[in-house]
């Protein structure tokens, strides 16, 4: 009677969980009189306005990898605006905006119930931004739909 | 046994089973729609901003007009003449020299002037003579020292018109750099 109960059941499902494998890295920039730089989802930065991003130093997507259900979806949830940014030892701060993922919104676990997310951002480099190193950290939410 | 008494044997048995299915079930669906997070973490270098100046300027020396042709002032600061133009040895002349520095080991582009430059006689203004083909050494991209600082060297080509006349020509140009 109990193994009947439990195969069948659609509440029986395996705690989803995510984990951080990749930081988000902007690499190097220049920032001139300001603007900002856009880390896709590959990795791929561009620059807007007087921002220069070195090609010494590329930068890289976060990666998080998410455990769970076989074939299961999955909601993702980034941060908004205004609730992550870059600091330095000097406490000069630069916003993170504009998060992105792939896959984006929705995922789908795979058979092994396993899938890994990229995760992009904006970062938004002030006029003579002070030089130096800066960092910070995100969260990622999952949940099941 | 009582056929009474068994029966209740069961019915309670039947009971407990029932319940320790839904406790069961009640917890599994409590583990489950839990959402899970993670904390990503996120760096970015701002550079120190890159710089030029100018060390030293396009000297192209001592030279006589004559018929008029041109000359070349090499990055290695080597003159070499085309033309009528006759160069005096006395002042060979000299590759201007920017010390560019910014971020170690950083690579960047150098722009130099894309037209002609004008160079002016010292006391006649309207007697002139132009600069163009500008080269520069490392060309078009340089790479920082370990150090962050790497020196650029810059020739060009003197035109000079047949006759030109004598005196000091003077004029400016300009180099930009970008890392990239």
């Amino acid at each position: 009677m109990f193994a009947v109960l439990l195969s069948p059941n659609p509440g029986w499902a395996g705690v989803i969980g995510i984990s951080n494998i990749e930081p988000l890295a902007f690499g190097k920039l220049a920032s001139g009189s300001g603007g900002s730089l856009l880390v896709g989802t590959t990795g791929a930065r561009s620059a807007t306005g007087a921002v220069v991003a070195l090609s010494s130093t590329p930068g890289s997507a976060a990666r998080f990898e998410v455990s769970g259900d076989p074939n299961q979806t999955y909601s993702i949830t980034l941060p908004a605006n205004g609730t992550a940014s870059l600091v330095n030892a000097s406490g000069h701060s630069m916003p993170i905006s504009d998060f992105t993922s792939n896959p984006a919104s929705t995922g789908i676990l795979n058979v092994s119930g396993r899938q890994t997310i990229s995760v992009g951002a904006r970062l938004n480099v002030g006029a003579n931004q002070p030089p130096g190193s800066y960092s910070g950290s995100f969260i990622v939410y999952v949940d099941y739909n | 046994m009582n056929p009474k008494k068994l029966f209740q044997s069961r019915a309670r048995t039947l009971r407990m089973a029932a319940t320790s299915a839904a406790m069961f079930g009640l917890l599994v669906q409590s583990a489950a729609v839990h959402a899970a997070d993670a904390t990503g973490t996120a760096s970015a270098t701002v550079v120190t901003p890159i710089a030029i100046s100018n060390t030293a300027g396009i000297e192209f020396g001592k030279l006589s007009a004559g018929t008029g042709g041109t000359v070349v002032m090499s990055t290695a600061g080597e003159r070499t003449k085309s033309g009528g133009v006759v160069l005096l040895s006395g002042t060979a002349g000299n590759a201007a020299a920017f010390n560019v520095t910014g971020d170690a080991s950083a690579t960047y582009a150098i722009t130099l002037p894309s037209s002609a430059v004008t160079i002016t006689h010292s006391v006649d203004n309207t007697k002139t003579m132009s600069i163009g083909t500008f080269t520069s050494n490392p060309s078009a991209t340089g790479t920082l020292s370990a150090g962050g600082a790497q020196t650029v060297n810059v020739g060009a080509t003197l035109t000079v018109a047949s006759a030109q006349t004598a005196g000091s020509y003077s004029g400016n140009f300009t180099v930009s750099v970008e890392y990239n």
